[in-house]
């Protein structure tokens, strides 16, 4: 795939383009945003690590191949599939495999007046709405938003009247599998009414085939909103994933929480902009990487209004070889006084191979805002070992506890339930993998 | 009474420097012990020593635990075995609630010694039963090991793993400092509600609380004199130099 001096020949993008185009779905209009899309992905080129926000991805595969969509393969592996199910939560449910909703292994009854849970696929073919208004145009934010305009071909689309509540949590469920060097591209929109309340639970997961899922969020929540939005990240071994969400909120409320742990080199992103005064955001964000892994947390808020409060806390447990980085940027624009925004970043390394970035970032022009960041990089702390076993756990186990703690403080900040429940889950059946695997 | 502890000629070095230098103790079942000394004569190292603190170097001696070489032993062994070192900085851990933390202790042991683990109720009725004795409110043991907790409510935890975990031998390093008179009556009475078990403990404020049996002097990492009940007040009155 490489041309001469290292150039990389994105023409098979075009390929894989042209011979998807004729059965994406959208009208005229949108073929003609997808087209344009595509040509501003060729000239801007694959990220490198020298553009600031790609700086600790690993973007590698995609130098490697085009990513044409995947096949819809045969039936997935059920009980593969059943694992990824969160337990316990009997609401509505999406399930997408290969990245096209699958209508049997979905549960959309009973969904109350006001709510709307469907396919983005379905919303564009039968159209019916202004769906120019309904997809945002974020192809104008870099080289792989652009590429998943062009290429989107399903996605989740969750729309809450003013007012109304969701009763129970809405969960998505992505499978990929058989879909080596194949693409999955998303686009999931959320859109809250004044007033109303959703919770919705991502989990991504997939087989060894080593695919490439691209899913970008659009969020816009209306004034008195309030999006709990958590995302479980547990791709195949050899998985590229990109989740990147772009929010805009009034004096709205977005928690959102992001647990990763799959993937060879994966990509959690949230980008939000406060366009109401009195808007509130939580993003706390786990990453448990082990081996060559690459897993990669960035942040981006833009203070526009005054009187926001924007609180990020990240947590990276690093064995092997792995590499886990986070980046966050908070922007306080002029006039955006009264602007609190915090961010804690810490990562534990457990083996000195591991590399831990951690970029804050702080821009601001208002000069009334309180705005703080910490962070730590280290090693367990030999103290708290000695404390633990002094009270009778030997070694493996107290260090295993410590590592949990380690995590445990951001999902303890969950409501009590199924998705506290399937995250701590998660954790744990990480932290097992790494006891077994040093013994 | 029989010997539960036996010290001899241990050296303890800390980065190369000797802290404990040659020490002789002797420890009978049943016995308070209070080793008092000035800053520096070594007593924590020698806390830390018997528990298992890591980068502290034994370069010299044994110490006999029953009939057990505690040496040789790793720490949650000693713990296990019925050794308990209340802190004289309890550690904060963030992320474990005291709860958790408590019955992952008592199990860990239990098992360890072959005893059948404790399930959730039967060790909530434990925990229950000795934090109130100890005016520990239940709230707090809900929440992270010490994290936010005052001097006192420290010191005060501190008390109610021990009471839960129930040693044969506990180890107080300065348990008392940094309590107000109130918690330094509650920990006194937790003391000696649960007389039986040897203590070794140092500090004079506590001795108000709690009579000893014997009463050790150490400084420069050794014991110089060791006496009855009376040795604490008299180095009350004429202070460490004079005595020693």
């Amino acid at each position: 795939m490489m041309a001469q001096h290292g150039v990389i020949d994105l023409e098979p993008y075009r390929a894989a383009y042209e011979a998807a185009r004729e059965t994406l779905p959208g009208g005229g209009w949108l073929a003609e945003r997808r087209s344009v899309a595509l040509n501003r992905f060729l000239s801007l080129g694959i990220p490198t690590a020298k553009a600031e926000d790609w700086r600790y991805a690993d973007l590698k595969p995609l130098r490697r191949g085009a990513f044409a969509h995947a096949e819809e393969a045969p039936a997935p592996d059920p009980q593969a599939l059943d694992r990824l199910m969160i337990e316990g939560l009997d609401g509505p449910r999406l399930v997408f495999v290969n990245g096209r909703l699958d209508r049997t292994r979905s549960r959309l009854s009973g969904l109350g007046q006001g709510v709307a849970v469907r396919s983005l696929r379905e919303v564009l073919l039968t159209g019916g709405q202004s769906l120019k208004e309904l997809i945002a145009d974020l192809e104008t934010a870099d080289a792989l938003a652009a590429l998943n305009t062009a290429m989107m071909r399903d996605g989740y689309v969750i729309e809450i009247a003013n007012g109304v509540t969701l009763a129970a949590p809405v969960e998505i469920v992505h499978w990929s599998h058989d879909a080596a060097d194949r693409g999955v591209h998303l686009r999931h929109i959320i859109r809250l009414g004044v007033g109303a309340r959703a919770e919705i639970v991502e989990t991504y997961g997939g087989d060894a085939s080593g695919y490439f899922l691209n899913a970008l969020s659009q969020i816009t929540l209306a004034d008195g909103a309030h999006l709990r939005l958590c995302r479980r990240q547990r791709e195949g071994a050899r998985a590229l994933h990109l989740a990147r969400s772009f929010a805009i909120l009034g004096a709205a409320r977005l928690d959102m929480h992001v647990l990763s742990t799959g993937a060879a080199s994966a990509r959690s992103e949230l980008r939000a902009e406060f366009v109401g005064e009195g808007g509130a955001i939580s993003f706390d964000a786990i990453q448990l990487a082990g081996k060559e892994q690459t897993l990669d947390c960035l942040s981006l808020f833009d203070h526009a209004v005054p009187e926001c409060t924007s609180a990020q806390r990240y947590r990276g447990v690093l064995a092997g070889g792995a590499r886990a980085s986070f980046s966050g940027k908070v922007l306080v624009e002029k006039g955006a006084q009264k602007t609190v925004a915090t961010q804690q970043a810490r990562s534990l390394l457990l083996d000195r191979q591991a590399e831990a970035n951690t970029k804050p970032e702080l821009e601001i022009y208002a000069d009334d805002v309180i705005c703080t960041h910490g962070a730590t990089t280290g090693a367990i702390d030999p103290a708290q070992l000695f404390y633990l076993m002094a009270r009778g756990l030997d070694e493996e186990t107290a260090r295993a506890l410590l590592v949990e703690a380690f995590v445990a403080e951001l999902i303890a900040d969950l409501p009590a339930g199924a998705i506290a429940d399937a995250l701590r889950a998660d954790a744990a059946a990480w932290l097992g993998g790494l006891t077994q695997e040093s013994r | 009474m029989s010997k539960i502890l036996e010290i001899r000629d241990l050296s303890v070095a800390v980065e190369d420097t000797t802290i404990i230098d040659g020490l002789d103790l002797v420890l009978d079942a049943g016995e308070v012990h209070a080793i008092m000394g000035p800053n520096g004569a070594g007593k924590s190292t020698l806390a830390g020593a018997l528990a298992g603190r890591p980068g502290l170097a034994i370069t010299r001696g044994q110490v006999r635990y029953g009939d057990a070489d505690l040496l040789a032993m790793p720490p949650h062994e000693r713990a296990a075995r019925g050794i308990f070192l209340g802190f004289q900085y309890p550690t904060e851990i963030p992320g474990v609630s005291n709860l958790n933390f408590l019955r992952t202790a008592l199990n860990s042991q239990r098992r360890f010694r072959g005893e059948p683990e404790l399930d959730a109720g039967t060790f909530l009725k434990l925990v229950r039963e000795k934090a109130k004795l100890l005016d520990m409110p239940f709230d707090m043991l809900k929440r992270f090991v010490n994290v936010g907790f005052s001097g006192g409510e420290k010191k005060r935890n501190e008390m109610v793993q021990m009471a839960v975990l129930d040693p044969k031998l506990a180890i107080l390093d300065e348990t008392d400092s940094g309590l107000d008179i109130d918690a330094l009556r509650t920990v006194a009475d937790g003391i000696n509600r649960l007389r039986g078990p040897d203590r070794i403990t140092h500090y004079q404020r506590l001795l108000d609380y709690v009579v000893p049996d014997r009463v050790h002097v150490m400084t420069d990492g050794r014991i110089v004199r060791s006496g009855g009940p009376e040795l604490a007040r008299e180095l009350e009155e004429k202070g460490y130099q004079a005595v020693a």
